[in-house]
């Protein structure tokens, strides 16, 4: 949320927990870590010097078999998907039916010099399908923020709006303004929405039902993401491939696996106790998220999707949808970090299981986005000049291997991006899934920028921008909608 | 409402672990049958064939890193990639205890694992658990048929297109019963999968994926807004398989289109007669038991399982028609007739494992009961050549020894090249000691071979199985040779063994003679 780049405080050995009783990110690694990558460097030099041949072997045969299971891990989890239907689902008639009362739901809506997107905010959620008596709507706005402030206060907002100024301190991040809300209120239910948010008028409702279907262990409802503009350009297109991907095929097959799912940016619907009883969000992880339904899991609590959609913007321009990404990376890095400080704990907590999916999901995805321009670098040279010596790195099985993965292993994972397209009922955007390598080359810059960030600035937070056609899109949805 | 605070504590009951459970059991269950039928399959007697041979000795090369095995692999369409990576990954397992002890090898446990699996495949879509065993009489039925029994016992790698084409049916059965997105996804990729299995399996796949795109817009099984989507997916398996066999083309025989100039080839060398006598011959070769399926698919175009009836009937019309066209331009295609044989087998088991008898539309069924028994008799006592002999295909060839035994009288560092899949498969030496295979014929780069070191060239005979008869270098060398080369030897029926003439560098022939 707030884009201000700060450095990161000195942290001392009980800095590294917050004071809600969670390890948090306010230092990348801690000291054992910090000695262990020293090591790790050490080793790899040493290693280069004595015999770097034998090095880049045994390190190609590791990353091959890493990227084999990372990808064979990402087909089960789809086919799963596409096998069983996991999403909650929850039907008008079943909303019409619902005798039992609705609980108190704040809603929590951080924003930070958007002033120019509040009317329209304003008027989405009032459109929502909840009675006025139980709901409050947070706009968190920053102190600082003047500008959004006046925008807020023009609009003469009432019940269940409320402006709840968030004080200037450090750090300045989304969750840090959420946690601030989270302190002052006795709701039930809580969700979290971004402020070009467009949920589904029924949402609360039937996050609301999906918990009372649920066993008592759900403490979170995560409902889908997509996008109001996928057809802007190349880069939409391909941007909500993969959010249709991640959020119809990825998300339901973690829950078939009962694996911990890493939250997406919004739309998280929570038990507040449960929330509060974890400690809320860590302010110091740009994907506060992520790091929240790990906790969630580890804590024993379960997180289910629902079958409703928030509509969001896509970002269009690639210079910012790079920098976008690369905090979503540098946040899974972190979050990983975090959780692997005391690993041996994390696999006692969560099982041998649970923990081989931490490491393919949490670590494995932006290691995989960090290599993989490396192997297609190797490829493209492989097709176009064929040169001699490279077989050394590859020998049999590690070719068959690596073969399995370029040819096999890329098309599926392109091939099921088509099919989320379907399957969220953009068809015609199936032929894009099917472009997503070129796609994939911006992840891994992405992914790149987010690595070199965790290094020189951990807790700087890459605001996700927004622009000047949303409104349109977002009066689109809304009218489609009505 | 006063207050909804409690109502999100929920059900207690956790209803998912029982479904999980059952669903264990289930594939627990399946998994034990499958074990069961491979085993029983591999009691049976198997016949073995030169097909099953050729690609265990391409499977080899391929393991000891032989250029020749990368070639075979991928640079022909007449012992297609399938089978190859089949066997290659059958022979990974069959090397993992207990099967060394058993002695059973990996040709035999492919053809066990790929019958036992499209079986498994069909006795799974029977609408009820009673219904599937009737598959079994089904199959004893269908196994009285002499050309059915004889192909199912051929060790013949090509086995393997069974198990996508299983595939197929079965998803293609549950996909009209159902409309799950997941069904035409499989399907799709098995379809991809035959894109692997030469010619005929590009033919049905084809035309099967044509059928299904038409089904999704005939039905309306998906919204249409949809649909284009939908064929998106179902095409893009396919296609892709497609170009990256090319891609594999243009970086092992550095000619994209190297793997298919040699059915070209034979296309465009066939006469009109020979062309009619061969297609009429394969023709009457799987009429009957094509006749069988296929009779009773028309009739089941009109009732509840018409859409996976149309898919297999298109299917089974081309996999009879690329069988009978190969065949007439004199092609060579192992594999064929088992896929014919498959498709019949699945059309036969559809409307007896699927359809509800009991309504009046399934009547005509009846009716098509006496013409199938017929076309049952008569394909048991039909006088044409089997379906299963297009595995054989070697011819009596010159022992490796006899030919080294030649060529060591006077040219004791002499190594002989063998140019092919078929022949280099029947000389196969992975040293290259005495044999050097190597897949397409290239006159410089024989040349350039021959200043480096003395070879001898094996030319086999004129038959079409190893080379191309006209418009081929070595088809020219048997009929006229060259002048570089020099005739040394020839075995029947026309195994010709010529010496290149052109001396290495450094070194001179008149040496010899001094």
């Amino acid at each position: 949320m707030v884009s201000t780049a700060q450095q990161s405080p000195k942290a001392t050995r009980r800095d590294r927990y917050s004071p809600r009783g969670f390890p948090q990110a306010v230092e990348t690694l801690v000291p054992w870590q910090r000695v262990a990558m020293v090591l790790i460097i050490l080793g790899l030099l040493a290693a280069a010097v004595v015999d770097f041949r034998t090095e880049l072997l045994v390190l190609n045969i590791v990353c091959s078999i890493f990227y084999l299971a990372s990808s064979l891990y990402r087909v089960l989890m789809i086919d799963l998907s596409l096998r069983h239907e996991r999403e909650v689902t929850i039907s008008k008639e079943e909303i019409g039916e619902w005798t039992g009362g609705w609980p108190s739901y704040l809603i929590q809506i951080p924003m930070y010099h958007e002033g120019d997107v509040l009317p329209t905010l304003v008027k989405g959620l009032s459109q929502l399908d909840y009675p006025k008596d139980r709901l409050e709507i947070r706009l968190l706005i920053e102190e600082d923020d003047p500008e959004t402030m006046d925008v807020a206060q023009a609009l003469d907002l009432k019940p269940p709006f409320v402006i709840y100024p968030i004080p200037v301190s450090h750090p300045r991040t989304k969750p840090k303004a959420c946690n601030v809300a989270l302190a002052n209120t006795d709701a039930d239910f809580l969700v979290i929405f971004d402020a070009e948010d467009r949920p589904e008028k029924d949402q609360l409702k039937k996050a609301v039902l999906a918990f009372t279907k649920s066993p008592v262990k759900v403490a979170c409802i995560q409902a889908k993401l997509n996008f109001y503009n996928p057809d802007q350009n190349f880069l939409t297109r391909c941007f909500t491939a993969e959010y249709a991907t991640w959020f119809d095929l990825c998300l339901p097959g973690l829950d078939c696996l009962k694996a911990p799912i890493p939250l997406g940016g919004t739309s998280n619907h929570f038990k507040l106790d449960v929330l509060k009883h974890l400690g809320g969000w860590d302010e110091f992880n740009v994907t506060e998220d992520c790091d929240l339904g790990l906790r969630l899991f580890a804590a024993g609590w379960q997180t289910r999707v629902l079958d409703s959609t928030t509509w969001e913007q896509a970002c269009p321009s690639v210079p910012f949808w790079i920098s976008q990404r690369s905090r979503w990376v540098k946040g899974y890095m972190q979050t990983y970090l975090v959780h692997m400080r005391s690993p041996w704990s994390l696999f006692r907590r969560i099982g041998l299981w649970n923990f081989i999916q931490f490491q393919l999901l949490i670590g494995g995805t932006p290691l995989c986005q960090l290599i993989s321009p490396f192997y297609w670098l190797l490829a493209l040279l492989w097709l176009i000049l064929q040169p001699v010596g490279l077989e050394v790195y590859f020998p049999g099985p590690i070719f068959a291997i690596g073969a399995v993965c370029l040819f096999a292993g890329n098309f599926i994972f392109a091939y099921t991006s088509g099919i989320a397209c379907v399957r969220r009922g953009f068809g015609h955007l199936a032929k894009y899934g099917l472009a997503m390598p070129a796609y994939w080359v911006l992840l891994s810059i992405g992914a790149w920028k987010g690595f070199l960030q965790l290094l020189t600035r951990p807790h700087h937070w890459e605001k996700t921008k927004h622009f000047s056609n949303e409104a349109q899109g977002l009066e689109a949805t809304m009218t489609e909608d009505a | 409402m006063d207050s909804g605070s409690a109502i999100w504590k929920g059900p207690l009951e956790i209803t998912d672990s029982r479904e999980k459970r059952e669903a264990g059991i289930r594939g627990g269950g399946w998994a034990l049958f499958f074990l069961l039928l491979v085993v029983g399959r591999l009691l049976l007697p198997f016949v073995p064939t030169d097909a099953g041979v050729t690609h265990s000795r391409i499977v080899e090369s391929l393991i000891e890193g032989q250029n020749w095995g990368r070639q075979a692999l991928v640079g022909s369409l007449a012992f297609p990639t399938l089978p190859t990576l089949g066997l290659l990954v059958t022979r990974m397992v069959a090397r993992c205890w207990p099967f060394p002890l058993l002695g059973i090898d990996a040709v035999r446990l492919l053809v066990a694992c790929s019958q036992a699996w499209a079986l498994m495949y069909v006795i799974r879509t029977a609408k009820s658990g009673r219904r599937s065993w009737l598959a079994l009489p089904l199959l004893g039925a269908f196994a009285a048929i002499p050309d059915v029994r004889d192909a199912a016992i051929a060790l013949d790698p090509n086995w393997v297109v069974v198990v996508p084409l299983g595939g197929l049916f079965y998803h293609a059965t549950n996909w009209h019963r159902t409309n799950a997105l997941r069904d035409v996804i499989v399907c799709a990729m098995n379809l991809g999968l035959l894109a692997f299995a030469g010619v005929p399996g590009l033919v049905v796949a084809l035309a099967i994926l044509a059928v299904l795109c038409h089904n999704v817009r005939r039905f309306s099984i998906v919204a249409k807004s949809e649909q284009g989507g939908v064929k998106v997916l179902i095409w893009a398996p396919f296609c892709y398989c497609v170009c990256i066999w090319l891609l594999w083309n243009r970086l092992v025989m550095h000619d994209m289109l190297f793997g298919t100039k040699h059915l070209w080839g034979t296309v465009v060398a066939g006469g009109a007669e020979a062309f009619f006598t061969g297609s009429v011959q394969a023709l009457g070769a799987t009429s009957f038991v094509a006749l069988v399926g296929g009779v009773v698919l028309v009739l089941s175009l009109w009732t509840d399982v018409h859409g996976p009836a149309s898919c297999l009937l298109v299917g089974g019309c081309a996999a009879v028609v690329s069988h009978a066209v190969l065949r007439g331009v004199g092609a060579f295609a192992p594999g064929g007739g088992i896929l014919v044989l498959t498709l019949a087998g699945m059309a036969t088991a559809l409307p007896v494992l699927q359809l509800d008898w009991g309504k009046a539309v399934c009547r005509r069924l009846f009716i098509a009961l006496p013409s199938v028994g017929a076309c049952v008799a008569v394909a048991c006592f039909r006088p044409a050549p089997p379906l299963s002999s297009e595995g054989d295909y070697m011819l009596p060839a010159p022992p490796a020894e006899a030919i080294a035994g030649w060529i060591d009288r006077h040219w004791p560092d002499s190594r002989v090249t063998v140019y092919g899949v078929a022949a280099p498969a029947i000389y196969h030496d992975l040293p290259e000691k005495r044999f050097v295979a190597q897949l397409d014929f290239r006159e410089q780069d024989f040349l350039a071979r021959a200043r480096r070191e003395q070879i001898h060239l094996l030319v086999p005979p004129r038959t079409g199985v190893f080379y191309l008869i006209k418009g081929s270098h070595l088809g020219e060398i048997h009929e006229r040779g060259r002048p570089w080369l020099l005739l040394e030897q020839t075995w029947k029926p026309g195994w010709q063994l010529w010496r290149c003439a052109v001396p290495p560098e450094g070194e001179s022939r008149l040496r010899e003679l001094e």
